[in-house]
């Protein structure tokens, strides 16, 4: 098997197993741009961004955790009765 | 006050609206969140990411970068895909094929090193790419929105 070069912005990358932590820094660059609109002045402006990337993230997770409860639990016990 | 010609620059580029109105560092944090959002949706999920005549209605989102995101298509558009020799209909390559000079697609030899100008991307990659660069549009509209009815000039930036 020829195992070819990966060429940026030209081939796709291989994140079928880690496609998750890609979230992360989309939650990221979502929270500067609108922490840039929202905040009055600059001072503790990274501390906002960290701040709404975390509760971006836990949202994500805590979703996550629901939909898991769901279908595994509640679905499957209803299925069961 | 509405403020056009600020409107009309955010689209250009992003965060130019803001630093055309005197608030440069704001300006920065938007260039850096919406065209960061945009590379990366390019990095993760490829050029293919970006398709006006495949995936029309992402591309209305994606449009909303600028002219950046205009750019990529016509280069993907005019540059990477090949003309099917039978239909003359152009899509993207396969990967046994290559880019003739004239835009057709002909067989490649792998054995002379020769790849397709681009790999197809599918699956989580292309969702990725294509989620992200589409919210980099939609982060830009509420950026050029924000330009256009800017109150806060008293405020520091």
């Amino acid at each position: 098997m020829i195992l070819l070069a990966h060429r940026p912005f030209l081939d796709p990358l291989n994140v079928s197993s880690y496609w998750f932590v890609l979230l992360a820094p989309m939650c990221l660059f979502i929270s500067i741009a609108w922490k840039a609109i929202r905040v009055r002045s600059f001072a503790g402006y990274w501390r906002e961004v960290v701040v709404m990337t975390a509760q971006t993230l836990l949202g994500m997770v805590a979703l996550a955790v629901a939909f898991y409860l769901l279908v595994e639990v509640f679905v499957r016990t209803m299925q069961n009765r | 006050m509405l403020q056009p010609v600020a409107f009309a620059l955010a689209f250009l580029i992003p965060g130019l609206g803001h630093a055309y109105l005197g608030q440069a560092r704001r300006g920065v944090m938007i260039g850096i969140g919406v065209l960061g959002l945009f590379i990366s949706g390019l990095f993760i999920g490829g050029v293919d990411s970006v398709d006006r005549r495949e995936d029309f209605f992402w591309f209305l989102g994606q449009a909303l970068v600028g002219p950046v995101a205009f750019g990529v298509d016509y280069y993907h558009q005019n540059h990477l895909k090949v003309t099917d020799p039978g239909s003359n209909v152009p899509r993207s390559p396969r990967p046994n094929e290559k880019r003739l000079p004239d835009g057709t697609a002909a067989p490649l030899d792998a054995s002379k090193g020769e790849r397709p100008p681009y790999s197809k991307s599918l699956g989580r990659a292309n969702e990725l790419g294509t989620l992200y660069t589409t919210v980099a549009g939609m982060m830009n509209l509420i950026c050029m929105i924000d330009a256009a009815f800017n109150r806060r000039k008293a405020r520091p930036a």
